[in-house]
């Protein structure tokens, strides 16, 4: 088990800001903390749960027939995220549900089965997966975060949908108007991912540059 | 032809091993679930009606209370990209109609899905020969078309219905033919 696969995976190959992959649910679901949350958790479940079963099944899954294994267990996943979602999240699953029964096909999830967990040994495995969980939910929840904040002027409403009647406290309002309701569609939502997106990069091309810098 | 054979016996362990852990889950959460679509359709029930919807509905042919001074109908339209499940209720010729399950596009039919847009919560009590007349939503003419056919689609239901299981003459005569009670 090596901690630096899971830096790797969360930052340096971050699926989201890095690869850009999985951005039809990161841009579909983030207009607010508490949906971006709810798909981060199902995300999560479904890679963690996908990347350790396929590498403890890695000897005995049929090279021939890799991609449909694959699939299988990533579908399997899922369909186990919805139906506990559909049981103990009902009011979110109401409004999350079709974006998480797409999470069956993110090629975020079936790239590292294909690249990473099918060939390393479960610790490995696991890190890698935790890495690209923590990764996909920082890009979700930052967006979710700016988006909210300025389609809805609030932060972290309607967290009682996941954690329950005392998480309604959370709810932060920052603006009693909103400044910037396109922030909430989907042309909003690109535009703030390819801002953040560019800032993200931004901040490590400075932080590379500085360490060169202090290297010579 | 024994690499073959393991490879089989390989997609059949990892498949029964999916199936083992889909029919589990589904068993534990069978309950809550059933629970939760139950809470939700009532909810749904008591909002058309604006007043708790009874319990106790006895549902023949998707049409609820078929005898009463108002009706629940439930039944399902072709749209866009498959039949849009709906459930109206019906009351003195007018129509108030929520969509329960859809598969149209996400973003262009958001408008007949109530928990994202008021459009169809602005029509409750639409009288149904206005309801035909609706203006058509740009960009989404089938899910639209769908919408308007539904009125007609629940009176014809609700008419067939009393005629399969026609209505007692009077309160408390039993019904000529007792129905099969499908809740």
């Amino acid at each position: 088990m090596k901690p630096n696969d899971f830096t790797e995976a969360a930052i340096a190959n971050n699926p989201a800001w890095a690869q850009l992959l999985g951005l039809c649910p990161l841009l579909a679901v983030s207009n607010t903390v508490a949906n971006a949350t709810g798909l981060a958790l199902a995300s999560a479940f479904v890679v963690i749960g996908s990347n350790t079963s396929i590498s403890l099944l890695r000897r005995i899954i049929p090279d021939i027939a890799r991609l449909p294994c694959f699939v299988l267990i990533i579908a399997t996943f899922t369909t186990l995220t919805v139906m506990l979602l559909e049981a103990y999240a009902f009011d979110l699953y109401s409004r999350i549900a079709l974006f998480v029964q797409i999470i069956v096909t993110n090629c975020m999830i079936l790239g590292r089965a294909e690249v990473f967990a099918s060939r390393q040994p479960v610790g490995r495995a696991l890190m890698d997966a935790l890495g690209t969980a923590v990764g996909f939910s920082l890009a979700l929840l930052a967006l979710g975060a700016v988006r909210e904040v300025l389609g809805q002027g609030s932060l972290m409403a309607d967290m009682d949908l996941l954690f329950g009647p005392a998480a309604a406290a959370l709810e932060v309002k920052v603006f009693a108007v909103p400044p910037l309701a396109l922030a909430l569609l989907p042309p909003g939502a690109f535009i703030i991912a390819g801002l953040l997106f560019a800032l993200v990069r931004g901040l490590g091309r400075t932080a590379r540059d500085t360490r060169a810098h202090a290297e010579q | 032809m024994r690499s073959q054979f393991t490879t089989i016996i390989a997609l059949l362990v990892i498949g029964g091993l999916c199936g083992l852990a889909l029919t589990q889950t589904y068993e534990s959460t069978r309950q809550p679930v059933t629970e939760n679509r139950i809470r939700q359709a009532q909810v749904l029930l008591s909002e058309l009606l604006q007043r708790q919807a009874p319990t106790d509905l006895k549902w023949q042919q998707g049409v609820a209370n078929a005898c009463g001074d108002w009706q629940f109908v439930r039944g399902s339209s072709p749209g866009y990209a498959g039949p849009i499940a709906y459930l109206a209720l019906l009351q003195n010729q007018h129509i108030s109609l929520r969509v329960t399950r859809h598969q149209e596009t996400p973003g262009i039919a958001d408008f007949i899905d109530h928990r994202k847009d008021h459009y169809l919560a602005d029509r409750d009590n639409t009288a149904i020969a206005d309801w035909a007349q609706l203006d058509n939503i740009s960009g989404a003419t089938i899910t639209h078309k769908a919408l308007r056919g539904m009125a007609a689609q629940a009176q014809t239901q609700l008419r067939n219905t009393r005629e399969r299981y026609p209505c007692p003459q009077s309160p408390g005569e039993p019904n000529p033919r007792e129905p099969n009670n499908e809740a």
